[in-house]
């Protein structure tokens, strides 16, 4: 089932001198998949998430996901979209530091008015799976950047969306945590399901995904898909990254 | 975790976020507390009323009104910290709106926080002013010169006024801030840190305007005062021009004049001018809307409290009575008169005093002239201190009774050059020699004309023929230190009562000045509170200013460490701009008050430069006291963040 699906999409930022970020973008994700997107620093690739993501209007094309085009949604329906169907992870993580762990996880839950018991039973699992059962009644800043990280992945997942966006979540983390992470990201992708789309400079990150799109300029420039072996997916994306030129100092230094 | 849970942890967990906001709403219901408490009090309400029925209502409308104005102005003050409240907060609103939280959720948070600290700064304000109102009390009866001062009492009117009227005020805020959220796009919210600020736009014709209107207000205010025309259309119409020409100042020529300051290039780029002066143009312009109300604030509290501070000298009350006393009687009741003029001459020699008596009996002539005899008047004023004066069988002297006659003699001269008089028999015409410009015959009120004594016994004579009697005689006492009379005549209001007489034939200035006093009394408290209220509102305006800002100057400031900042130029930087924000609106309020002040001067007749001093003094003291702790508390945070 096709969870995502971007036509002829475009946007032109009006100012004195207009600027065309994105043009003419088409794109579909398949429930299930794990999708990167990757691309130098001012190709577009923020702005067409932020589109994805329901934040930024597109100026021409469609979006439609899970077969529903979200900007013909009034403010209030919009906003049930997001809460339901939408999963967020950013890369400042962007927790409430007014609250703890456990709260946080649950706020999509508890502005939907879901039950106390449900509620607990959901957290539970998923900061099980998540490894941050021992921290669920910290505070945000008593924690470190993997573990809220790893929180901000469990509220995306936390009200099972249909699509998971993630915006450079590994941008704010040292290698190791960034490992965790991604790890985390994807095992929820195979063992729950869950399809994910996820905007990144990191090849390391990347390489977790299934495919990988690459746009340049505000247009698609290539996609390439996983084998079986990560670390050769890794080798082509490295390879595609030095195509694309003019960006080759932003590689991040290969880790290990 | 429900939903009104997480609006309350949200409270509860970012206190420092809040604290602010809360004091100064809990401040502001404490005072308007204190206001209610005072003008409910019984017995200060009776005991203003026994004196004297237009003071009592005087002070009681000065409270009122400045009940009103607290009011109004917590309520923008109110407004603005919730705004710059939700400025700091825009991320995490754009947050939880990513989250999936609808518009009407938030609005619901917003709301349920708003009622939060509105409830809790009502029972804190009223919590405190309950515990000082005896306090409160004590000071206040003394400055009202209530003699035995004010019981406490448990305030239950005041107390459910002030929590019903900020009740009201705290829902509209909460409603007003869920309006101030509706504008703006999500992404604008999310980055609202990162969108850059737009360069300030002015025109040089508002600014020149700014300047213009400023100085036609202030000549407008001059006018009322030195020509003395009193029209209060005009004096209003003055103080809108000056309200105006301020507003245009700070939103536009500011604006004009930094642009200046950067176009000279060689004073821009000079060290730490190219931070200071950028750093300026973006405040001043996100300030000028809060400079404006700040000086404008602290310009009516200057001066509010500098007339009554005028009002309350001892010279108003002398400018009117010259006599420490006056003691009319009826010819015909010469005896009682004469044993009541004993006794006060008898209790001034008691206590010590040099004292001149004169004697006056204006007589009217039969066509309601008001006549006074040329060796009474003489006699009136050279107790006074001036020479005696001369006149023709046909000239007479214009001599005032009021202050607004005094000085409209002094501005105008006489508004006629002679004067018809009737005699009974026959009509004589008289020339106007002079008006004089001091009040010496006492208890006068119209028109009245010194004549010469020959004329004066024959139109005295001829209503006396025409049975025209009861012209009363004044007895005038004129003692140089009647500030000191106090016990003296206490002791004569006593002895007049102990013989069953009216004391009130007597006319005391000391009794005149003290109860002037008590009104004023009123007035100074009401207008000193005010000004206190209204200094602090503005001074956390600019504290909110600074830490609406906070976060922003903190990674502004980081940045520009880490090009290569010392400490000292940090500090000079934040001096710099400190000063302007503290001290520019006061500058301004300063002026204003002061071309107030010398307008007032042109009113009485005693020096009011001390009183304007004083309050100055006291203002920019404060004043400075807060910059200083602002400073080092601001440039701490910053120091400690830049390390």
């Amino acid at each position: 089932m096709e969870i995502l699906s971007v036509r002829n999409l475009g946007k032109v930022y009006k100012a004195a001198v207009s600027h065309e970020a994105l043009s003419n973008i088409n794109l579909s994700i398949e429930e299930g998949e794990f999708v990167g997107i990757m691309g130098p620093s001012g190709s577009g690739k923020t702005t067409l998430l932020n589109m994805i993501s329901t934040i930024d209007r597109p100026t021409s094309g469609e979006i439609r996901i899970g077969g529903e085009d979200p900007f013909r949604l009034s403010q209030d329906q919009l906003a049930m979209f997001r809460r339901r169907e939408l999963g967020f992870v950013f890369q400042s993580f962007n927790l409430l530091n007014t609250l703890t762990v456990k709260e946080n996880i649950v706020l999509p839950l508890a502005l939907d008015g879901i039950e106390l018991e449900e509620m607990n039973r959901r957290v539970e699992v998923l900061a099980d799976k998540l490894g941050i059962t021992s921290i669920l009644n910290k505070r945000t800043y008593e924690i470190s950047g993997g573990q809220a990280q790893r929180t901000a992945v469990a509220r995306a997942m936390i009200h099972v969306p249909k699509l998971v966006l993630a915006d450079e979540p590994t941008g704010n983390l040292d290698s190791k945590s960034a490992r965790d992470v991604m790890e985390i990201m994807d095992r929820r992708n195979k063992e729950d399901k869950v399809t994910m789309l996820l905007v990144t400079h990191d090849p390391v990150a990347a390489s977790y995904c299934n495919r990988v799109i690459f746009i340049k300029d505000g247009q698609l420039y290539n996609e390439i898909t996983s084998g079986d072996n990560q670390s050769a997916f890794y080798q082509k994306i490295i390879n595609v990254l030095s195509l694309l030129g003019g960006s080759g100092h932003e590689f991040s230094p290969v880790r290990h | 975790m429900n939903f009104r849970q997480f609006a309350i942890n949200n409270v509860l967990r970012s206190k420092r976020t809040y604290i602010a906001h809360f004091l100064s709403s809990a401040f502001s219901v404490m005072i308007f507390f204190t206001y209610g408490l005072l003008a409910f009090h019984p017995e200060l309400k009776d005991g203003i009323v026994s004196s004297s029925g237009t003071m009592s209502e005087l002070g009681t409308i000065g409270m009122t009104v400045s009940q009103y104005i607290v009011f109004i102005f917590s309520f923008f003050f109110l407004l603005y910290s919730v705004g710059a409240f939700i400025k700091v907060r825009k991320r995490e609103f754009g947050i939880l709106l990513i989250l999936g939280m609808s518009r009407k959720q938030l609005n619901r948070m917003l709301f349920i926080e708003n009622l939060l600290i509105g409830a809790a700064a009502i029972v804190a304000g009223i919590g405190t002013g309950v515990l000082f109102s005896k306090l409160i009390l004590l000071i206040s009866a003394k400055v009202l010169a209530v003699d035995n001062g004010l019981p406490f009492y448990f305030p239950l009117k005041a107390l459910l006024l002030t929590a019903a009227a900020y009740a009201v005020l705290f829902l509209l805020i909460a409603l007003f801030s869920s309006v101030m959220l509706r504008k703006g796009t999500l992404l604008a919210l999310v980055k609202a840190e990162e969108s850059p600020k737009p360069q300030p736009k002015a025109s040089p014709w508002l600014a020149v305007l700014a300047v213009l209107l400023i100085a036609a207000g202030y000549g407008v205010v001059m006018a009322f005062a030195v020509l003395q025309i009193f029209n209060f259309l005009l004096l209003f119409g003055g103080v809108a021009l000056v309200i105006l020409g301020t507003y245009f100042l700070f939103t536009q020529f500011s604006v004009y004049f930094m642009r200046y300051l950067q176009k000279k290039e060689r004073f821009f780029f000079r060290k730490t001018n190219l931070l200071t002066i950028s750093e300026l143009m973006y405040r001043i312009k996100d300030n000028a809307v809060m400079f404006f109300l700040v000086s404008i604030i602290s310009a009516s509290a200057f001066t509010g409290i500098g007339t009554t501070l005028a009002i309350g000298d001892p010279g108003l009350s002398a400018m009117e009575n010259p006599y420490a006393y006056t003691y009319p009687y009826f010819e015909e009741e010469a005896k009682l008169g004469n044993q009541h003029l004993s006794i006060i001459r008898e209790e001034l020699e008691k206590g010590g005093f040099n004292y001149n008596e004169t004697s006056v009996q204006p007589i009217f002539s039969a066509n309601g002239m008001k006549l006074v005899k040329l060796s009474e008047y003489n006699e009136l004023i050279r107790s006074l201190g001036y020479p005696a004066e001369t006149l023709g069988e046909h000239e007479a002297i214009l001599t005032p009774s009021t202050v607004t006659e005094k000085n409209s003699y002094r501005i105008h001269g006489p508004a006629y050059e002679e004067i018809e008089l009737e005699t009974g028999k026959e009509a004589v015409t008289l020339q106007i020699a002079k008006a004089e410009t001091f009040i010496a015959v006492p208890q006068g009120y119209g028109e009245q004309f010194v004549v010469s004594d020959s004329l004066y016994e024959k139109v005295k004579k001829t209503q006396e023929e025409q049975g025209e009697y009861g012209f009363v005689i004044f007895h005038a006492f004129y003692v140089k230190n009647w500030k000191d009379t106090g016990d003296a005549t206490r002791a004569m209001v006593e002895r007049f009562n102990e013989s069953g007489d009216y004391s009130y034939y007597l006319n005391s200035l000391y009794i005149d000045w003290k109860s002037a006093q008590q009104k004023n009394g009123i007035l100074l408290m009401v207008s000193g509170l005010v000004g206190i209220v209204f200094f602090t509102f503005a001074a956390s305006f600019v504290y909110f200013r600074l830490y609406a800002d906070l976060a922003r100057d903190e990674q502004q400031y980081q940045m520009i460490a880490k090009v290569g900042l010392s400490r000292k130029e940090l500090g000079t930087i934040v001096t710099r701009q400190l000063l302007i924000m503290f001290f520019l609106p006061m500058l301004i309020a300063l002026i204003h008050s002061g071309v107030a002040f010398v307008a007032l001067q042109q009113l009485v007749d005693f020096s009011i430069v001390g009183h304007s001093l004083k309050i100055f003094l006291f203002f920019l003291t404060v004043q400075i006291v807060y910059f200083f702790i602002t400073r080092w508390r601001y440039l701490e945070r910053l120091n400690k963040i830049i390390q």
